[in-house]
């Protein structure tokens, strides 16, 4: 039933969109702006905070807030010097702006179906700084855990729109999902 | 049909151009306003050398140098060494927007200096290597 065509049109779109995630500018903003004008059926309804993209998505995709509980932004945004090994100080005025943002749009307090099935993986107790970690984020990756190495096309978790392929319009759903091939 | 080319090409080198020298009045006036935190003439050299020292490694983010992320050749696209995402181009000749943001420019110095060398970058060595990456 056209598979070949349904096949060549969802490679080509990867293509496409890892292309414009990877191509985006930075700190830039047509990228981000290009991307926000992009929504789908499928997105999202948030509106991402274009702050939030330009100065969380320096250096890598701008994660959805909803995919971690209110504490979570608060612990991550409390140590930004120390960020994963990495540096990533921002003005006071900017962060804040961020926190509230995120604490705005956190798990508890999401619509989207998949952030609340997130939320709810996570134990009361615990304050995860990595989406990475959830429990619900573990047991949906079991099986292509495989295909995240530093050798492959994905080296970090981090990079969902590799295979996520509409991550930048916000939406995870399990049928946009296409893990890249590694180069013979 | 020759014509319309024509104007085309003169319309874009225009643009090029207003762009570079938009570019480089921000540039100079990065510079200058080192100049006023104390810093003297601007070696270009000093920069570049900046620019590819490492500082030992860190057993979490890897080697502690500016080229880690950035390359040596700063005309090229780097990499993010963490988590892979593309760079642009440093090399204020190939990609005329670096720089011309002061508050970007200062936020990455700060964090990219911390990083590498342990402290923050002064006025002279941010100059220094703002006049390399400005001059490639
Ligand atoms: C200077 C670079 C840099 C900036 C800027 C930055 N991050 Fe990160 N971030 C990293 C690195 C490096 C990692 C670890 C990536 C890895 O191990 O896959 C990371 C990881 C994360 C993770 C965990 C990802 C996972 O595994 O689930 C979250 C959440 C996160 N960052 C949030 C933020 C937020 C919020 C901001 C904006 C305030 C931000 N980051 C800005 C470098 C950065
Ligand atoms: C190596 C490829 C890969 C990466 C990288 C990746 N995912 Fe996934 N993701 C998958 C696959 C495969 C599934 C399961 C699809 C299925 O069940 O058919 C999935 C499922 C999900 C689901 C559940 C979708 C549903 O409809 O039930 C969410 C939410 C999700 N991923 C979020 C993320 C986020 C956020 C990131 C980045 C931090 C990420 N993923 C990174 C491959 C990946
Ligand atoms: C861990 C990776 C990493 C290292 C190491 C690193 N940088 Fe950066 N740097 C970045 C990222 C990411 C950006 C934002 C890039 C962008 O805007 O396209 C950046 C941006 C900058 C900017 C601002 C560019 C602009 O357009 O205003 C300057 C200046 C800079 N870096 C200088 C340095 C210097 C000097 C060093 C060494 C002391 C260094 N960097 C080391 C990742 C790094």
């Amino acid at each position: 039933m056209q598979g070949k065509k349904r096949w060549a049109m969802v490679a080509l779109s990867t293509i496409l969109l890892t292309a414009s995630w990877a191509i985006a500018d930075d700190d830039g903003h047509k990228g981000e702006e290009h991307d926000n004008n992009k929504t789908t059926e499928n997105a999202a309804p948030a509106t991402v905070d274009p702050i939030y993209v330009k100065e969380c998505g320096a250096c890598h995709f701008p994660f959805p807030v909803g995919m971690l509980p209110d504490r979570s932004w608060r612990a991550i945004m409390a140590d930004l010097p120390h960020h994963f090994g990495e540096d990533a100080t921002l003005p006071e005025k900017v962060a804040a702006k961020i926190l509230d943002y995120a604490v705005a749009n956190a798990g508890e307090r999401s619509k989207n179906r998949l952030d609340r099935y997130v939320a709810s993986s996570i134990k009361a107790d615990q304050v995860p700084l990595r989406i990475s970690e959830v429990p619900f984020f573990v047991k949906e990756h079991t099986e292509v855990a495989k295909h995240v190495n530093a050798k492959g096309p994905v080296s970090h978790w981090s990079s969902c729109p590799l295979c996520h392929t509409k991550a930048d319009s916000g939406s995870f759903d399990e049928d946009e999902v296409k893990i890249p091939q590694a180069n013979k | 049909m020759m014509k319309q080319s024509m104007m085309a090409m003169i319309f874009t080198l225009m643009t090029m151009i207003t762009a570079m020298t938009a570019t480089a009045a921000t540039l100079e006036e990065q510079l200058a306003s080192y100049r006023t935190q104390g810093a003297g003439t601007f070696d270009p050299k000093a920069g570049q050398t900046l620019w590819t020292t490492s500082h030992g490694t860190d057993p979490e983010v890897g080697e502690k140098v500016c080229t880690a992320c950035h390359l040596n050749d700063p005309r090229k696209p780097g990499k993010h060494r963490k988590t892979g995402k593309i760079i642009e181009p440093m090399a204020v000749s190939v990609n005329p927007q670096r720089f011309t943001d002061p508050e970007k420019v200062e936020k990455w110095f700060l964090r990219n200096c911390r990083q590498v060398m342990g402290r923050e970058c002064t006025p002279q060595e941010k100059g220094d290597v703002l006049s390399y990456l400005g001059g490639l």
